[in-house]
């Protein structure tokens, strides 16, 4: 069943609680579909902040022997900016999905891994929005371990779907 | 802050940020056809000018600017 957020009267979208974001359906934010969505949900929304939360799963397609690789961990912190990229034009602009290209990694530091099992939380700061680029600061940590730090350079499209904001 | 100066500034990150040669960074020089710079570079560029000049880049003021002399013709106009 799909999740369905508190009674949105009144809300200020822009600076929204914590239980808000936490009970949005974030597949209703991505792009991505199953079985390549790497977010479990968003736990944190500003206009310079998100932060997501994610089960690592035995059946997900980045892990290999029960352990996250780090392509995976890199997906999960470009889905967490397609995640920000969602609620931004579904709550904010009314508007569908961008779809968005991760145009450049830099300064990635890989500290640790994440197990199957492990929540890892995935905090990205956004430096630049400019030119249809978003520039962000990234780290994904797990028990308040730093697992990656990067920074990220997102691409978008600019055509905007007319799906997302419903789809499954 | 001198032109001598805005240009010295602007060599230094197009050589350490952006890695171009420093041969290539000549007053005619187009940005995007002889030194590369794309369109992902411009976002870092927008964030190093703001840090280094102090203002943030507007798109709009950015459209007729093609070469490397004209990019620092931007910075000075604004800084003046």
């Amino acid at each position: 069943m799909t999740k369905q957020p508190p009674t949105t009267e009144m809300i200020d979208y822009t600076t929204p609680s914590d239980s808000f974001v936490g009970n949005i359906d974030v597949q209703s934010l991505l792009p991505q579909k199953k079985p390549f969505v790497l977010v479990d949900k968003m736990t944190h929304f500003d206009m310079k902040c998100v932060v997501t939360e994610t089960r690592i799963s035995k059946v997900c397609i980045f892990v290999e022997n029960d352990v996250m690789s780090l392509p995976g961990l890199i997906e999960n912190i470009a889905q967490t900016c397609a995640a920000r990229i969602g609620y931004v034009n579904k709550y904010i602009l009314k508007q569908g999905i961008q779809i968005g290209f991760i145009g450049a990694i830099k300064n990635l530091e890989s500290h640790g891994k994440a197990k199957v099992g492990d929540i890892v939380t995935t905090e990205v700061t956004i430096i630049e929005e400019i030119f249809g680029m978003v520039l962000a600061k990234a780290d994904v940590k797990c028990d308040d371990r730093l697992l990656v730090s990067s920074e990220i350079k997102i691409a978008l499209r600019e055509e905007v779907t007319s799906d997302g904001a419903e789809s499954e | 802050m001198n032109r001598t100066e805005i240009e010295e500034k602007v060599k230094g990150f197009m050589v350490d940020d952006l890695e171009i040669d420093e041969n290539e960074l000549v007053a005619d020089a187009l940005l995007k056809e002889d030194l590369g710079i794309d369109s992902l570079d411009y976002v870092d560029i927008v964030v190093i000018v703001d840090k280094t000049f102090g203002f943030k880049i507007k798109p709009e003021e950015m459209k007729g600017v093609q070469t490397l002399g004209q990019f620092c013709d931007y910075i000075e106009s604004k800084l003046n």
